[in-house]
């Protein structure tokens, strides 16, 4: 049991990553694409904070706990946090980007995208 | 190439890539082992040295305080660049003030209950916000989660069908100036911990003691700092998109 639960991140992990990536590529509209890298960004995210986790440790702020006691990794903690605000950042340029698409040529479907117009 | 084509080759690789990312997960730490030296380091320096209580906040705002910068410039350049991205295209004749009257487009009915309700939370949502931003150093909280908050506030109002109101909020110039202020503090701060202390965002202010409210040094202002820069940038980023209407007046 503390096999399984030990690496089931990590398969949550690894099933996000592909499942993301084959919706982005199969994708007929664009912010169906967006979605998809939502969920890819989600794999990231769980891939950091596992990476950090440390079993019968507690979150690393000190304001109710001594310092002796074991923490989980902040670093991966920080890292998640700026991961989550590049995220945003990208997934609302990308948004942007979409709608001007959808203003000058009409369409969402990255299929009809095949030559650059104008 | 058509459509199931392109699906059978994406899943083809979508299985060779899960493989290998499954093979590469046997590498990584199990829950059981001990945290990268680092973090231990991190954790340790940011009591003793910053008390700071809140170590991710004390790895943020201090002692990795320069991919704070990184993020900031890129809330901000995103923030900037939807106006550039979203400039007029030739068909679109009527965006703002004709389509928004109500005599072309029926304003959304929204119930007394999520108006007053929305209009009742915003100011307090807010402050809410201001608080996270500015108990980081303490527990949990920060500039970012802070932020995030208070440009929830702007989404509520939006929420209540005051469009307009909102409208005016975000293309107001004190949204702007916040932003400034948010992003020109940080640079500025980090660059007087250059000059003064020969490092980029090195702690000028005294650590008072641990627990205590004035304490951590440069930690608490750089928190509010990114506070208002997220909440403003988030608060602009939101605006942005709402203000397209995707309705386009053909051509005459």
């Amino acid at each position: 049991m503390t096999e399984l639960t030990d690496f089931l991140p990590y398969i949550v992990v690894v099933w996000l990553a592909i499942i993301g990536l084959y919706g982005m590529a199969t994708s007929g509209n664009l912010f169906h694409l967006i979605m998809c890298l939502c969920v890819f960004q989600s794999s990231i995210w769980i891939l950091l904070l596992s990476i950090g986790y440390r079993r019968e440790a507690t979150a690393p702020i000190f304001d109710d706990v001594s310092p002796e006691v074991s923490v989980i990794d902040p670093v991966m903690q920080a890292l998640s946090l700026t991961d989550i605000v590049v995220g945003a950042t990208i997934v609302a340029i990308l948004l942007t980007i979409a709608i001007q698409v959808h203003k000058r040529l009409g369409t969402l479907d990255p299929n009809q995208l095949n030559s650059i117009q104008k | 190439m058509s459509m199931s084509i392109r699906k059978f080759i994406a899943a083809i690789s979508a299985i060779i890539l899960g493989v290998l990312l499954a093979i590469g997960m046997f590498y990584m730490p199990a829950a059981d082992d001990e945290i990268a030296a680092y973090g231990l380091l991190l954790a340790d320096l940011s009591v003793d040295e910053r008390n700071s209580m809140n170590t991710v906040s004390g790895v943020l705002f201090d002692l990795r305080a320069l991919d704070t910068l990184g993020e900031l410039i890129a809330l901000f350049t995103v923030s900037a660049g939807m106006n550039i991205i979203l400039r007029k295209v030739s068909k679109e004749k009527f965006r703002d003030k004709r389509l928004l009257s109500r005599k072309s487009r029926p304003a959304v009915k929204v119930s007394d209950t999520i108006r007053s309700l929305c209009l009742a939370l915003a100011a307090p949502m807010a402050m809410y916000g201001l608080y996270i931003c500015v108990r980081g150093h303490l527990t949990i909280g920060g500039g970012f989660q802070g932020g995030v908050i208070i440009a929830s506030a702007l989404i509520l109002i939006y929420l209540a069908g005051f469009f307009n109101v909102q409208e005016k909020i975000a293309h107001n110039v004190i949204l702007n100036l916040t932003e400034s202020i948010g992003m020109g503090g940080v640079l500025i701060a980090g660059l007087v911990g250059l000059f003064l202390t020969g490092s980029l965002f090195g702690n000028i202010l005294p650590l008072g003691s641990p627990g205590d409210f004035f304490s951590g040094g440069m930690i608490p202002i750089l928190s509010v700092l990114v506070g208002f820069e997220a909440a403003a940038a988030l608060a602009l980023i939101v605006s942005h998109l709402q203000s397209q209407l995707l309705e386009l007046e053909e051509k005459p």
